[in-house]
């Protein structure tokens, strides 16, 4: 068979299968879930009307979309700040010293945990009554906390963990970062006279900031995203207190089969990411692309 | 003299300020696992009446262990984890293999498309299209069978493609070439050839994918509701309304599930970090 033929069925044969799930699975969901946007689907009935921008105009007018701002602005900041603190660790566990090997594994330990099993295990920590934290509170003669009954600190505690379980993580993608600067340039510039502050300053910092730009983005990203914590624990109470982006969408769409609103809100969310991710790619140069 | 005593003092200064916050954050790590830990050994009467700290009379009372992994069905729920885990990832690497073959060896019309295809699946949040992927997953007869999320982890992402494209950056053409000389056909030399070579990329893949596979909780929640296909992620969340006012029986059910992963890390650890930190530093 000669080499032109091969290419041919060998490129269908290969991608076949990938653009096939593709397809069915990313593009025609998302051409799905734009369409029925501007529809008043209930998700199951065989009919539905076009209701043209109905559904938008009540994502916007939503009372509870302050909430969800809210929410999503508290893993937002929680994410910038992980940021810094990783980076932090990060810049901590490259020096010369004892035992970071063992700093590395135990703090990126939580990223590997099973998401469920780490819910209910603070599930457990952060109760009022049999919790650890609060055992602890009431020794000192303290106020012991609300942290699920309590509206305004329900969603940080949601959020805490979230921090538990990516702080690790980030620390190694700057840890990886900090390794590929070369060492030379160091050795160089102690040789100069630099001290620390002055090496981290112009040396790492701006080897890095490129990471650290594009880290803060995908923190972002991530929790325009967050639901995982609010589905397993509160499944978004007390009240609304701890609805998210994500969960209200999954909620309207699974328990109140209000179709129709939860793909308006699904593309008003898409949107936001995709400026993100525009604003991303403008601002950093860099990220995966192929 | 105390010129060098001075220096040493500062030099021990500053080590303890390097310590602290890492051994602070390391404390806030482990100790509520070293709590879970302990409380999943203590019967009833232990956990009432111990603090959750102290470390449990008997570390060979498995009965909460018992009551999970096999009255709770936890174990059989690991099964399932098992399967969508080495399905999953099996399914996942190969396919990422073939596709970052095809981009990195021939030219054709459609590239990018293709390309852009998988710039998409990475910008747009999966999760939010599970509303409507549900719909087609219904229509093919796959929601409540296992097939369904094996179907979405086969999918490989931008990810895993692009580890296998750096990859490919240390196979020469050359290679292919020579083997095209002795006659071999494209499918002979990525199998024989190839594929062999791209091991340690497939390594790394395999060990990051099978970590998210297991996981991941929304696409089992979502396909996989009946009891029987229960994973060990979901399995957990029926049984917290179970045992809700016993929290020691529940900690064994989380340690149980937090356990195969925590060994492939500890055990891999190398793997691990190669493949979460290859795509995000460079690029």
């Amino acid at each position: 068979m000669s080499y032109r033929m091969q290419k041919k069925i060998l490129l269908i044969g290969f991608l076949f299968i990938p653009m096939l799930l593709m397809l069915l699975f990313l593009v025609w969901p998302a051409i799905r879930m734009v369409f029925y946007s501007f529809t008043n689907w209930d998700g199951s009935l065989p009919e539905y009307k076009f209701t043209g921008l109905r559904n938008y105009k009540l994502v916007f007018t939503d009372s509870t979309l302050w909430v969800l701002l809210k929410n999503n602005g508290a893993y937002a900041l929680v994410g910038i700040l992980q940021t810094f603190i990783a980076l932090a660790f990060a810049v901590l566990v490259t020096q010369k010293m004892r035992g970071r090997g063992f700093y590395k594994t135990i703090i990126f330990m939580p990223y590997v945990l099973n998401i469920t099993a780490v819910a209910y295990m603070f599930n457990f920590m952060y109760d009022y009554n049999e919790g650890p934290i609060n055992i602890f509170m009431r020794f000192i003669q303290a106020e012991p906390i609300r942290f699920f009954s309590d509206k305004n600190i329900a969603i940080f505690t949601l959020v805490s963990m979230s921090l538990w379980r990516w702080l690790g993580y980030t620390m190694v993608i700057y840890i990886a970062a900090l390794q590929s600067i070369e060492p030379e340039i160091y050795e160089s510039s102690v040789i100069d006279g630099a001290n620390a502050w002055q090496n981290f300053r112009y040396i790492t910092l701006p080897n890095i900031t490129r990471i650290v730009e594009l880290q803060m983005f995908l923190a972002l990203n991530g929790s325009l995203q967050a639901f995982t914590e609010t589905l397993i624990l509160t499944k978004g109470g007390p009240g609304n207190s701890t609805f998210t982006f994500m969960y209200y969408v999954i909620d309207n769409y699974f328990n109140y089969q209000q179709y129709g609103f939860a793909a308006a809100m699904s593309v008003v969310l898409v949107f936001i990411i995709l400026i993100l991710t525009g604003i991303q790619r403008k601002v950093v140069k860099g990220g995966i692309s192929i | 003299m105390n010129a060098i005593t001075q220096e040493r003092g500062r030099h021990y200064l500053l080590t303890a300020v390097r310590h602290i916050p890492l051994i602070l954050w390391a404390f806030i790590v482990m100790l509520p696992l070293l709590m879970l830990f302990f409380i999943s050994f203590k019967d009833n009467a232990e956990y009432a009446n111990t603090l959750p700290i102290m470390p449990p009379k008997n570390f060979l009372n498995f009965e909460n262990y018992k009551r999970t992994l096999i009255e709770g069905h936890i174990l059989r729920s690991m099964l399932n984890s098992f399967i969508l885990v080495v399905c999953g990832s099996t399914l996942n690497v190969m396919l990422g293999a073939m596709t970052a073959y095809c981009l990195e060896r021939f030219d054709f019309k459609l590239k990018k498309y293709v390309k852009a295809l998988y710039v998409a699946s990475a910008i747009i949040p999966h999760s939010l299209l599970q509303v409507v992927i549900y719909k087609i997953m219904y229509s093919l007869k796959l929601t409540g069978t296992l097939g369904a999320p094996i179907i979405l982890y086969a999918l490989p992402g931008i990810i895993q493609v692009w580890i296998f494209l750096q990859f490919f950056e240390k196979l020469p053409v050359s290679m292919d070439e020579s083997a095209m000389i002795d006659g071999a056909s494209f499918l002979r030399i990525f199998i024989q050839i190839i594929f062999p070579l791209l091991l340690p990329a497939t390594a790394t893949i395999l060990i990051t994918q099978s970590i998210y596979i297991y996981n991941d909780m929304f696409t089992q929640y979502l396909y996989c509701p009946s009891t029987n296909l229960k994973t060990a992620t979901t399995a957990l969340m029926t049984f917290s309304g179970q045992f809700a006012t016993t929290f020691n029986v529940m900690a064994s059910g989380c340690i149980a599930v937090m356990i195969p992963t925590l060994i492939l890390f500890l055990a891999l650890q190398k793997r691990v970090f190669a493949g979460l930190t290859v795509g995000a530093v460079k690029g």
